[in-house]
C-alpha cells in the first residue's frame, strides 16, 4: 500500500513538471529555419537539408550517435553470448544453450518446426533481395530525397533478417552466416572508413570534420555526404546484422 | 488528422501496457511506431518518418518477439 | 495546438506511469519505447508550427521555395533520438534476458526477494 501511494505522489510531481513544458505558446524562433533556407544548399550542395544539418554543419553529433550505436552493440553481443561459464540457476530460467541445434538427432525436430511455417519463409526468403536494393537504394540517395545512412542501414539489417528466416530445408541451416566474424569485418572496416572521412578535411589545411571538396569544382562538396552516408550506412546495417544473426542462429560457434 | 491519429497512439500505448499477453503488446507497440510514421510524414518530416518506420515496425519488434519467445509470454503479476 | 500537446503530454505520462507502476520488465521496457516515441512528436509537433513545406527541395522548383519549409533543426536531431532509443530498448531487452536466465522469472518483485534472500 505504502508503494502505491509513493507511486502516485511521483506521478502526480512528474505531471506537474512535464505538463508546463509540454504546453508552451510562446512562437517557436525561426531564426534556423532563415538562415538554413538561405545558405545551408549553397554550403554544403546537398539539396536535402536535413541531411546537411547532421551531415554538414552537426557532424559531431552523428559521431557521437554513431558511437552509442556501437557501445550497445557491443554490450548487447557480450551480453549474450555465453562465455563458458555455468553457474546454478533456478528452476524455470532457460538455462544452457540457448541456439537452435543444427546437428545430431535434434536435427528432425528441427525440420518439423520449419515445416510448419513453410509459407512465411517462402515468401519472406523470395523478397529479401527487393528489401536489400531497396535499403541500398536509400542508403546512397540520403542527399536528395529523404533517407540517408542510418535508414538504409536499417533497411539493410531488415533485409539481412528476411534473409535468415528464409532458409527452409535442413542443409540451408548450416551455411548461411554460420558465425559472424565476416560481418564484423565489414563493420570495422566501414568505421575505418568514417574515422578516415572525418580527418580528410586535415589535407586541405582545415580542421577536423570539414568538407575537403569545398571550393573544388570536379567532385561536387556533396561527394563528402554521399561517401558519409555510405559509410554510416554500411556500418549500422553490418552492426544490426550481426544483432540479428545472433538472435535468430544463436552462436553456433564462439565469436 | 493529427489529433485522431493522436488518440489511437494514445489508446494503443495503454492497451500494451496492460494487457495479459506480452505477444499482444509486441505488435500494439509496433502499431503505435507506424503510426507515429504516418504522424510523422503528416508533420513534414520524412527523414524521421522513415527512421521510426523502420527501427519501430521492424529491428525493435524483432527484438521484443525474441526475448519474449527466450522467456515468459504471459504476464503472471 | 493545445489538444495535440496535451495527448502528448498524457502519453508521456501513461509511459511513467507504466515504468512505475508495471511489475513485469517487458512492459517497462514498453514504457520506456512509449516515453521516446512521446518526446519525438513533440518535437515535431512544435516544429511544423512555423511553415508548411518539407525541407526538401525538388528539381524543377526554386530554392527560394524553402522560405516556408518547416523547421528543420528539430528534424536533425530527432534523427538521432530514434537511433539513441532503439540502442537503449535492444540493451535493455538484453538485461531482461539475462535476467530471466539468472532468477527464472520476469517479476520484479520476485526478482528483488531472491536477491535478498540470496545474499543473506
Amino acid at each position: 500500500m505504502k508503494r502505491y501511494i509513493i507511486g502516485v505522489v511521483s506521478l502526480i510531481m512528474i505531471g506537474v513538471v512535464v505538463f508546463p513544458i509540454v504546453l508552451f505558446s510562446a512562437p517557436w524562433p525561426r531564426s534556423a529555419r532563415d538562415f538554413l533556407a538561405r545558405s545551408a544548399v549553397s554550403e554544403t550542395g546537398a539539396t536535402n537539408v536535413v541531411a546537411s544539418i547532421y551531415l554538414g554543419y552537426r557532424l559531431y553529433d552523428t559521431l557521437g550517435e554513431t558511437m552509442v550505436l556501437l557501445a550497445a552493440l557491443v554490450g548487447s553481443v557480450y551480453l549474450m553470448t555465453d562465455h563458458g561459464k555455468k553457474k546454478e540457476h533456478f528452476p524455470g530460467a532457460a538455462h544452457g544453450s540457448f541456439s537452435l541445434p543444427t546437428t545430431g538427432e535434434n536435427i528432425h525436430k528441427q525440420y518439423k518446426r520449419v515445416q510448419r511455417t513453410e509459407v512465411l519463409s517462402l515468401t519472406v526468403g523470395k523478397l529479401s533481395p527487393v528489401v536489400l536494393l531497396f535499403g541500398w537504394y536509400v542508403m546512397f540517395f540520403g542527399h536528395q530525397s529523404p533517407g540517408g545512412g542510418f535508414q538504409g542501414g536499417v533497411v539493410v539489417a531488415s533485409g539481412i533478417t528476411f534473409l535468415l528466416m528464409g532458409r527452409r530445408l535442413p542443409q540451408e541451416m548450416g551455411v548461411l552466416f554460420q558465425n559472424t566474424v565476416p560481418v564484423q569485418r565489414i563493420e570495422v572496416g566501414a568505421l575505418l572508413a568514417i574515422l578516415l572521412l572525418i580527418g580528410s578535411g586535415l589535407l586541405r589545411g582545415q580542421g577536423f570534420f570539414s568538407n575537403p571538396f569545398v571550393g573544388v569544382e570536379m567532385p561536387m562538396p556533396v561527394t563528402y555526404i554521399v561517401l558519409f552516408n555510405i559509410a554510416i550506412g554500411i556500418k549500422v546495417g553490418a552492426g544490426l546484422a550481426i544483432l540479428m544473426i545472433l538472435m535468430l542462429r544463436g552462436t553456433v560457434r564462439d565469436t | 488528422m493529427t489529433v485522431i491519429l493522436l488518440v489511437a497512439i494514445l489508446g494503443l500505448s495503454i492497451y500494451a501496457l496492460i494487457c495479459k499477453d506480452l505477444l499482444y503488446g509486441t505488435i500494439a507497440l509496433s502499431v503505435v511506431s507506424v503510426l507515429t510514421a504516418l504522424l510523422l510524414y503528416i508533420l513534414h518530416a520524412p527523414d524521421v518518418a522513415i527512421t521510426e518506420a523502420a527501427v519501430g515496425a521492424g529491428v525493435s519488434t524483432v527484438i521484443f518477439v525474441w526475448v519474449i519467445r527466450k522467456t515468459q509470454r504471459r504476464d503472471e503479476t | 495546438m493545445i489538444l495535440e500537446q496535451l495527448l502528448l503530454g498524457m502519453l508521456f505520462l501513461a509511459g511513467f506511469g507504466g515504468l512505475i507502476f508495471c511489475k513485469n520488465l517487458i512492459k517497462k521496457v514498453f514504457a520506456l519505447s512509449i516515453m521516446n516515441s512521446a518526446v519525438i512528436l513533440l518535437f515535431m509537433v512544435e516544429g511544423d508550427r512555423i511553415g508548411k513545406r518539407a525541407p526538401l527541395v525538388l528539381d524543377s522548383q526554386e530554392i527560394l521555395l524553402l522560405q516556408e519549409m518547416v523547421d528543420p533543426l528539430p528534424q536533425a536531431l530527432m534523427l538521432t533520438a530514434v537511433v539513441v532509443g532503439l540502442c537503449v530498448t535492444a540493451f535493455a531487452l538484453v538485461l531482461v534476458y539475462r535476467l530471466h536466465r539468472e532468477y527464472g522469472t520476469l517479476n520484479i518483485d520476485i526478482i528483488y526477494e531472491r536477491i535478498r534472500d540470496a545474499s543473506h
